[in-house]
């Protein structure tokens, strides 16, 4: 398990992103895909990274059959399938370790280290770490809510659904009003509204295994570029 | 108009927290719902779900921060969780451009006429959400390259793209449209019901 720096995953966006503008041939795709992989098992995920590659490799043989597709409305579905939603793979990819395996305290720390400002980095810094709040109090809700006979199957609640948000929404909403003035509290006694530097235990080092991938995610752009305009 | 303190910043940060599970939720459902039965083109409906559902968190937020700002750090931040968590880039410029125009409304029309105000701010806010529809265009595009390949002629890919490029632009805005008001009104009653007790900040 070794880590991977904040700078990389950067550049892992920025190259998905770019990559969503061109038609690249199928091989090609599917090796940048497989690099994207590579990071889910070199922070230590083995089994996502393995399924990841299969969902790659499951779309890389859809692609390359699209020449068989019969010519009528499912043979279309098929190709808008594994050619269309192909195209946004990498972005799917790298979402799915972006997601995972980013710390809030480096997201926070790189922030803070570009200058964001003040109204950008608390919000960012609260959102984060509210999520596990949300999924926990919507765990609660969903006990109580059995528990007094309400809407007890998930078909109840598809039956119902604006009592179903109402019942729900309440208390997550009134748990949130209480959440925040606590938070502004902690917050505030740990001196987050102070106007001078801050410090963070956080470390970000680049090291030689994020020059490595770095520099092999820079050949493969270079791979896609080159290809895009021999193509045009 | 009061700047920002940082009691605001934090029930900012949370509120957007709850924007965005909604949103994932909203997500969720339409691309179940619809995702089945024509992958890619249920991203036109995004928009629209996610304003159905994320009403009342929108009000709720409103009457906790009402001071200028508020929405648009939702629109900013929503936008850069797309930018960095796997949508497509562009999808930023849309979802900041219409919470800075949501807010602008909301704190001019706020005091006067409170109602259309947060009525017409949601809906603003919810057509930011157009930016995951973007990829669509890409999945086209790569959809018509296959359809080259395959020794299609252009007048054929055209005729097959005509009817639909200008009616599902359409589509999209007309349902997300009629979501987000029927979300704003949702959220409103549910709030309006629910939440009067807590005093609203001054």
């Amino acid at each position: 398990m070794r880590p991977i720096s904040i700078y990389t995953r950067f550049l892992l966006v920025i190259f998905a992103n770019a990559l969503i503008f061109v038609t690249l041939p199928t091989p090609l795709v599917l090796a940048i895909n497989i690099y994207f992989c590579s990071f889910q098992v070199i922070v230590g995920r083995v089994r996502k990274g393995q399924a990841w590659l299969l969902v790659c490799l499951v779309f890389a043989l859809g692609a390359s059959l699209a020449m068989v597709f019969p010519e009528n409305l499912p043979g279309h579905y098929l190709l808008f399938l594994f050619v269309g939603v192909g195209r946004v793979l990498p972005l799917v990819l790298v979402a799915a370790f972006m997601m995972g395996t980013t710390k809030v305290s480096e997201l926070v720390y790189l922030l803070r280290k570009i200058h964001a400002p003040q109204w950008l980095v608390i919000p960012v810094s609260v959102l984060f770490r509210f999520f596990p709040t949300v999924r926990h109090d919507y765990a609660q809700i969903r006990r109580a809510m059995k528990f007094r006979g309400i809407a007890v199957t998930t078909g109840d609640m598809v039956r119902h659904p604006m009592r179903t948000m109402e019942y729900i929404y309440v208390p997550l909403l009134n748990n949130a009003t209480n959440v925040a003035s606590d938070l502004t509290s902690a917050a505030l006694t740990r001196g987050i509204g102070d106007p001078g530097p801050k410090t963070s235990i956080q470390r970000i080092a680049f090291t030689g295994l994020d020059a490595l991938m770095c520099a092999l995610g820079l050949v493969l752009m270079g791979c896609g570029a080159y290809v895009a305009m021999f193509q045009a | 108009m009061k700047a920002l303190k940082t009691k605001d910043l934090v029930n900012v940060g949370i509120f957007t927290a709850l924007y965005f599970v909604s949103m994932a939720v909203g997500n969720f459902i339409t691309v179940f719902l619809a995702g089945l039965v024509m992958p890619g083109l249920s991203s036109l409906f995004i928009p629209a779900v996610v304003g159905l559902v994320s009403g009342p968190v929108y009000m709720l937020m409103i009457r906790r921060v009402p001071r200028f700002g508020a929405i648009t750090i939702v629109g900013v931040i929503m936008g850069l969780f797309l930018l960095v968590f796997g949508h497509f880039a562009l999808s930023f410029i849309p979802y900041a451009f219409c919470g800075l125009l949501a807010d602008l409304v909301q704190s001019s029309l706020g005091e006067s006429c409170p109602n259309l105000a947060r009525y017409l701010s949601y809906v603003i806010l919810t057509f930011g959400c157009t930016g995951p529809v973007l990829p669509l265009w890409f999945m086209k595009d790569a959809y018509v390259a296959s359809l080259v390949r395959r020794g299609k002629s252009q007048e054929y890919i055209d005729g097959v793209f005509a009817p639909i490029t200008g009616a599902t632009f359409l589509v999209c805005i007309l349902a997300t449209l009629v979501g987000a008001l029927l979300g704003a009104w949702i959220g409103a009653r549910i709030v309006d019901r629910h939440f009067n007790r807590i005093p609203a900040k001054q």
